[in-house]
């Protein structure tokens, strides 16, 4: 278990407070922060990948959102991402569970649990600042690759929870890399 | 956390709605109020969304996109003003009641005690700058070492 601490709460009630969040691939070998005695948490689970593939597509502060947007689409580009969190945070949090309107009581800390678990959970934009995403091409893509290597419908990859998506896509994409095509040897093996 | 997902730490405590409502809500002294009442008057404030706020705020100046993340908060309150210079009399007043209307719909939304209205929000006068500001900064819109509130409203940076 992963715990981020949320400096802003903490100050507020006086106490540590943590998002514990159950990480991508949990080793036990990473030193992590184990909370003291009385500290309060906000208890986390993963989604689906169904549902991580509905966020916007354009994150604020993003390439894409600083070359390609004038002033009225960076307000509604705003707009769009701030009501995604409070619905992301929504569906994760276990504890407390808290309705999207009712996000704001995690204060400044909000962005920041927001982040950290799209971080933990190896969630990250893509170079242009968007992030792949239902109907984009990567994640057409993603959902293509998947579904003839492991011979599973999209319906069922997505609804895999989101880490478990993730990692059998990198699996299968290092595995790719790893292997060259049918037919191919390497000078190597041709000496063999 | 359930057993898919290990223990709690010992002594631990899981935070409640109550709890996070209670730190997401503060008390803001009013000081016209208050002198000319001659005692403490204070209101009730709470967190409110952001995606609230952003559906409230008119788009910054044409050309502000490309400020940059970088600008220091004191440069972009001067080039809005430089922009605003370069509007007639009536566009500068529409954009000026755009800004003004933002505070008491902050106030509409984010004021526990006295509920309020945008309309009924006018009667704080020149406390409706301080309480929509302890709003924001509660809401995470603005950090917490802003203090001065601003006559217009800036381009956040990216």
């Amino acid at each position: 278990m992963e715990y981020l601490p949320l400096p802003w709460l903490s100050r507020r009630l006086d106490r540590p407070i943590y998002a514990a969040i159950k990480p991508f691939l949990d080793d036990g070998q990473r030193p992590g922060i184990v909370p003291a005695s009385g500290a309060g948490l906000l208890l986390t689970r993963w989604p689906s990948a169904r549902f991580m593939a509905q966020m916007p597509a354009a994150v604020p502060g993003g390439p894409c959102y600083d070359t390609d947007l004038d002033a009225r689409g960076r307000r509604d580009t705003n707009a769009a991402w701030e009501g995604w969190v409070d619905v992301f945070l929504s569906h994760v949090l276990s504890r407390p569970i808290l309705r999207p309107e009712q996000v704001r009581v995690l204060g400044p800390d909000r962005d920041r649990l927001a982040l950290g678990l799209l971080r933990a959970w190896c969630w990250v934009p893509e170079e242009d600042g968007t992030f792949a995403r239902l109907p984009s091409a990567a994640f057409q893509d993603a959902l293509r690759l998947l579904g003839a290597k492991t011979r599973r419908l999209p319906s069922e990859l997505l609804s895999l929870p989101f880490p478990a998506f993730i990692l059998d896509f990198r699996i299968l994409m290092n595995k790719q890399r790893a292997e060259p095509p049918e037919g191919v040897l390497s000078p190597e093996m041709i000496e063999a | 956390m359930s057993q898919r997902n290990g223990h709690l730490p010992a002594g631990a405590i899981i935070l409640t709605l109550d709890l996070l409502e209670e730190a997401t809500t503060s008390y803001v002294a009013l000081p016209e109020v208050s002198r000319k009442l001659g005692q403490d008057v204070r209101v009730k404030v709470r967190a409110i969304r952001k995606v609230d706020y952003f559906a409230m705020v008119p788009a910054g100046p044409p050309g502000s996109e490309v400020w940059g993340r970088e600008m220091p908060p004191e440069e972009r309150i001067q080039r809005t003003r430089e922009w605003l210079d370069t509007l007639s009399p009536a566009d500068r007043a529409e954009r000026q009641r755009q800004i003004t209307a933002v505070t008491y719909q902050v106030l509409a939304i984010g004021l526990v005690e006295p509920a309020v209205t945008a309309e009924t929000a006018r009667r704080f006068a020149d406390d409706a700058d301080i309480i929509a500001l302890e709003i924001l900064r509660l809401s995470g819109l603005i950090p917490d070492e802003v203090v001065e509130a601003p006559t217009e409203a800036v381009p956040a940076p990216a």
